[in-house]
């Protein structure tokens, strides 16, 4: 097995400052389908419920007037002087009755999810967001940066000032994905502008670190830009929609302390890949697979287009076809040919003989 | 993780497909020479892609992942070549083929690189001169009178 990968550590100023090896859980089979089954069933457990009130549209006294007036038997409200006096209630196809079918708060609001898949999951998001394409396919700008996943050293966590996590940030080159945010700002569509979520912008990177030092509130004002301490990764905040590859920026200390987090898990072993080599033109043009195929054959030349013959009519493709006609016809000939030698036997159709005929005519 | 699996995670999803309502879908990453979103011209999902850019001042640039970078590597994975505006088409056709196709790199693509050097440089030509509005032709007696004849203030339609 190849050494074990390793990671670049960037000291606050932008140079490399040593390196790490890579934490298992980067190799982590990346399963979408987990991903997003338990990124759908967290996203509900943030729901608060809703309902209609439990008398909308009863509110009447309606009764039907039954039949024989001509009208449809629906609850009708009584009394006169009124417009509202004989229109239909109580019924989900009436103006002013309840809906079809009304809300209740006792929905089933929230999920339970294994808590072994959730971390499976999580081990999934975070291998994604090891890998630059998978980064970059979020929409996330990290063409600038040296490395993905982005170690930054642990001194960064005592930043107290934003001006100073900005400077940092743009350092790195991870400034880039701010800016996307930035411009991304738009005010929200429908009802939701009243209800405290008045924008909505991309996500910036993630900010994982050990412990807080400051870089908390120092980054909380910068747009898009999440912090998430390493003991508690949280799938929301490592695939938001679902989508696998956040960009993630790391402390030293939050990436050192990754394994241990990870053993500390108990009941829980990382998942591994179901095969070690997913590179398929890699294995097949292996020496272990060439060695036993057949060796390349010379080359035919088909010729797909040509005309439809008739075998009818054309004796090549009739032989083709048949091959007992060759012999049929070569046959044919030969007796036509002894034909018209005359070598062939003429025997006459002989007439009956006297005694059959002289028995034929005595009965 | 080999580019066989990152296609198949990039496929059913990823921020620069363009799926128009029926036909191809498209993909706008760099590196995608036909901007197609299948394995064969992602810039995502190989290890070896090729960019063809304008840069400032009508440079092509010609961007490249080197074949020994790691698979973490994002900036330090590339090279850029740069062929200064002065460089004839002709001969940027020349070094984008040579430098997309040869020493193994990705010959299958010597084609479709060529063909989007040509498109970026006919589309800066075209930046740097767009073509010319000609005047409409007036035909014939009426067509000159038409033209020719003055219009007073009840024949101006203003528009609000």
């Amino acid at each position: 097995m190849a050494a074990r990968p390793t990671v670049t550590v960037w000291s606050a100023t932008g140079e490399s400052s040593g390196s790490l090896p890579l934490p298992a859980v980067f190799t982590a089979p990346i399963r979408l389908d987990v991903v997003q089954q338990v990124h759908k069933s967290m996203n509900k457990n943030r729901r608060q419920p809703y309902a209609v009130a439990e008398n909308a549209g009863h509110q009447t006294s309606a009764e039907s007037w039954g039949t024989g007036r001509a009208v449809a038997r629906i609850p009708r409200v009584g009394g006169g002087g009124t417009s509202r006096s004989g229109q239909g209630a109580f019924g989900n196809m009436c103006r002013g009755g309840r809906m079809f079918a009304p809300t209740k708060t006792w929905r089933k609001w929230h999920v339970k999810i294994n808590q072994n898949q959730k971390r499976f999951a999580v081990a999934s998001a975070l291998a994604a967001s090891a890998l630059p394409s998978l980064v970059l396919a979020r929409g996330h700008r990290i063409e600038q940066i040296q490395e993905v996943p982005l170690v930054i050293s642990s001194s960064i966590e005592s930043t107290i000032k934003t001006k100073a996590a900005v400077e940092l940030l743009k350092t790195v080159n991870a400034y880039a994905d701010i800016t996307k945010v930035s411009n991304s700002r738009k005010v929200r569509a429908g009802k939701g502008k009243m209800r405290n979520r008045r924008y909505r912008q991309r996500r910036g990177p993630l900010v994982v670190y050990a412990k807080d030092e400051g870089i908390v509130r120092a980054l909380k004002n910068v747009p898009g830009v999440e912090t998430c301490p390493v003991d508690a990764l949280n799938l929301l905040q490592l695939a938001p929609g679902g989508h696998v590859g956040r960009f993630v920026i790391w402390t030293e200390s939050a990436i050192a302390a990754l394994d241990a987090v990870y053993e500390n898990k108990s009941g829980f072993s990382l998942p591994l890949s179901k095969i070690t080599t997913a590179d398929v033109t890699g294995l097949i043009n292996s020496d272990e697979i060439q060695s036993v195929l057949r060796p390349v054959g010379p080359a035919v030349q088909k010729r797909p287009f040509t005309q439809k013959k008739n075998p009818l009519r054309n004796k090549a493709i009739l032989f083709r076809l048949n091959p007992y006609a060759k012999t049929l016809r070569r046959q044919e000939l030969l007796r036509q040919q002894r034909k018209a030698h005359g070598s062939v036997k003429t025997s006459a159709p002989s007439v009956a003989g006297d005694k059959f005929l002289e028995i034929l005519h005595s009965a | 993780m080999s580019t066989d699996l990152q296609w198949l995670l990039l496929r059913q999803w990823n921020s620069f497909q363009v799926k128009p309502k029926n036909g191809k879908t498209f993909s706008k990453e760099k590196g995608n020479l036909l901007n197609l979103h299948s394995h064969k011209y992602s810039g995502l999902a190989n290890s070896k892609v090729v960019n063809i850019d304008l840069a400032a001042e009508g440079n092509v640039v010609i961007t490249k992942i080197k074949g020994d970078a790691k698979p973490t590597q994002v900036a330090s994975a590339r090279t850029h070549v740069t062929l200064r505006r002065n460089t004839g088409p002709r001969r940027v056709n020349k070094i984008v083929a040579v430098e997309t196709a040869h020493k193994g790199y990705r010959a299958d693509l010597r084609h479709a690189a060529v063909a989007r050097a040509s498109a970026v440089l006919k589309a800066h030509k075209q930046s740097l001169n767009p073509p010319k509005e000609y005047p409409i032709k007036v035909r014939g007696k009426k067509g000159k009178a038409f033209m020719g004849a003055e219009r007073t203030e009840d024949d101006v339609i203003e528009l609000d």
